[in-house]
């Protein structure tokens, strides 16, 4: 049988169970209903560039004009104000990092954010060009003004890594200590190698129809606008489904433990990881950054979550690469893994 | 065909499989036989490399078993004592996927597939899933999955438990059909009249142990009673026991009510035996019958229990 004819049979044997549907397309759109009703303001947020104004021959010019997500123009104070007034420009920077606004709201607050980052790296010691724009524009108090962004950045990030509860069907059913179709598996000459990849295409592509499914709805039916840089982030997703898929086969080599508990075990964990990145709302990630930020700098949910909304909303691809690489180093890991637990594998009681 | 030397398999301090050797000829059917945790599912396991064991050896087709020597994998068959079907995948497309677990051809897997739906008297069921069937199909459907890539060794083990009347005769003739096409067949079963009817050859096994083996009629030498007669007296001697016991070849006898169970070490005349003692006496009989020992009393003699215990 070659892997294509595995892997449609996995995909039915999957397809068909309730586990599946439930966690990976019921749960999450429950999620998705619940953060609608309590974050009823998502609809109206627009993800466009910000203009600002700024005195002519300003100090900062050239480090502001260098954020992708500011459009920047030199000005004077009153032509700012007119159209500020006019709802044209968000803020207006002049003086010693003073920012004039007209009103409040979350574009004044990332300028503010951003004036203020720039003035602590300055202070320093380190020159206006060398600032740092990694990270620093989704910091606490951005992510405090649109919490539900981060909430739903954190849901797609979640979702992304559930390719692992098809993987742990797989190979847990596989394992002749595990299941009884395993023993009929193990005693035959199939490649534990096309076993290994026809699990891994099949969960992955569960994984991405389900979360295809999500994205159409989140975009199509609540009209929430969370790509605008659509490709880069759907790399970033195959990229986390390719890990989340991975981390299943681990969790279903794992002896002595059924499928179902290794199921718990993976909700358990992958909740409590997306409730680090945000899932629960931006507080608790703000106590972790602020105080463990270890933690989330290897917790590939906080990742996923922060490179989107980095993308996304701020046009900042600084750290995509470092997560597609850590998310990519993470899966190599898992699948070097299993193959090598896979082979050869004699059990000691069945 | 299969050489089974010595083999000792110890879960800590259990010892599941004790020095235990056997051997299998081609074409034969050999019945593994012994209680529950006995080592019958344990030296399958051995045998079909799932378990590593702590020493010994085994061999199959002459070659070492190993869980990469994939070209005695290639030959193998199993039927799982449990169901080992999947529950979303209906009968075709479960005995196509075990099937294709050995046969990468797709125009020689269909016709496999349909061989083996139409041996275990499948085909009008091959869109049924498995919920939709009684426990004997599922059974036929299990044996399915596990011959019809045609193995030259098959391994069942207790195929024919839960199995109602009528399938478990089907799934015997299946496998008498199999033996006549020369596969040799591994057969471990609680039922003692199954094996031996089916059986060429069996080994008894008791803790782990080979503790005897042969044809029913080697068996049967192997043990001291070769006849067991009972009958029925109305007496009112209180020591008939100690005299149905003097009879020539009588070993022993139990009294249930009027009725005497006599065992006899030979099959020499103790019929004829009994009836003239009867006679002499001048009683009369109520009922008398013979039976051979059977695999049951060959058991009990040489384990000291019951199959079942």
């Amino acid at each position: 049988m070659n892997i294509f004819r595995m892997t449609i049979y996995l995909i039915i044997i999957n397809f068909k169970d309730f586990g599946y549907w439930f966690w990976t397309l019921c749960y999450p759109l429950l999620l998705c209903a619940l953060f609608m009703m309590t974050t009823s303001n998502m609809s109206n947020t627009e993800l466009e560039d910000i203009n600002a104004g700024i005195e002519n021959d300003h100090p900062l010019s050239e480090a502001l004009a260098s954020i992708e997500f500011i459009n920047l123009e030199t000005m004077t104070e009153d032509a700012a104000v007119e159209q500020m007034e006019a709802g044209e420009m968000a803020a207006y920077v002049h003086g010693d990092y003073e920012l004039l606004v007209t009103e409040s709201g979350f574009n004044q607050t990332v300028m503010e954010d951003v004036l203020t980052q720039m003035q602590s790296t300055v202070e320093s010691g380190i020159p206006p060009q060398h600032f740092d724009m990694d990270a620093s524009f989704i910091d606490a108090s951005s992510q405090d003004t649109q919490p539900e962004t981060v909430l739903f950045y954190s849901l797609i990030a979640m979702i992304a890594f559930y390719g692992m509860f098809s993987s742990i069907e797989f190979i847990s059913t596989m394992q002749p200590n595990l299941s009884h179709m395993g023993a009929r598996f193990a005693a035959s000459p199939y490649s534990k190698g096309k076993l290994l990849a026809a699990s891994v295409i099949g969960a992955m592509a569960l994984n991405l129809f389900s979360n295809t499914f999500i994205l159409i709805v989140i975009i199509i039916f609540y009209q929430i606008n969370l790509f605008t840089e659509l490709w880069p982030t759907i790399f970033l997703l195959i990229t986390a489904n390719f890990t989340g898929v991975g981390f299943g086969l681990i969790l279903g080599l794992v002896p002595k433990i059924n499928a179902a508990a290794k199921t718990i075990i993976a909700i358990v964990l992958i909740i409590g990881l997306a409730a680090l990145s945000g899932l629960m709302g931006p507080p608790l990630k703000q106590v972790i950054d602020g105080n463990l930020p270890w933690i989330n700098t290897f917790n590939p949910v906080a990742r996923l979550t922060d490179t989107m909304y980095r993308i996304n909303f701020l046009g900042n691809f600084n750290d995509y690469w470092s997560t597609v690489i850590f998310l990519a180093a993470l899966a190599l890991a898992f699948y070097t893994i299993t193959l090598v637990v896979l082979r050869r594998k004699q059990y000691d009681s069945i | 065909m299969i050489m089974m030397d010595k083999v000792v398999k110890r879960y800590n301090e259990l010892i599941a499989l004790d020095h235990f050797s056997f051997e299998a000829a081609e074409g034969e059917i050999i019945g593994l036989l012994g209680p529950n945790g006995c080592g019958k599912t344990t030296a399958i396991n051995c045998m079909l490399s799932l378990l590593a064991f702590d020493s010994g050896d085994i061999e199959i087709f002459g070659e070492k078993v190993h869980p990469n020597n994939n070209s005695v994998k290639r030959r193998i068959g199993l039927v799982p004592q449990e169901l080992s079907i999947f529950d979303k995948l209906n009968v075709y497309e479960n005995i196509d996927f075990y099937c294709g677990l050995y046969v990468s051809d797709k125009t020689k897997r269909r016709r496999l597939v349909e061989e083996a739906i139409e041996f275990v008297g499948m085909d009008r069921y091959r869109k049924f899933i498995p919920k939709k069937l009684s426990g004997g199909l599922k059974r036929r459907l299990n044996i399915a999955c596990g011959m019809a890539h045609q193995p030259d060794l098959l391994f069942m083990d207790e195929p024919t438990v839960a199995v109602d009347a009528q399938s478990r005769n089907f799934i015997l003739e299946g496998i008498r059909q199999m033996k006549a096409r020369g596969k040799t067949i591994v057969y471990t079963t609680h039922y003692l009249e199954e094996a031996e009817n089916l059986c060429d050859r069996m080994v008894i096994m008791d803790a782990g142990r080979n503790i005897a083996h042969g044809t029913v009629e080697q068996l049967q030498n192997q043990i001291s009673t070769q006849e067991r007669v009972e009958v029925g007296v109305i007496t009112d001697e209180s020591d008939i026991e100690s005299q149905l016991e003097a009879l020539p070849n009588a070993v022993s006898v139990n009294r249930k009510n009027d009725n005497y169970m006599i065992h006899f070490e030979k099959q020499e005349n103790n019929i004829s035996n009994l009836i003239k003692f009867i006679e002499s006496k001048d009683l009369t009989y109520t009922e008398l019958s013979s039976e051979k020992a059977t695999l049951s009393d060959i058991f009990l003699e040489l384990t000291g229990k019951e199959l079942r215990d």
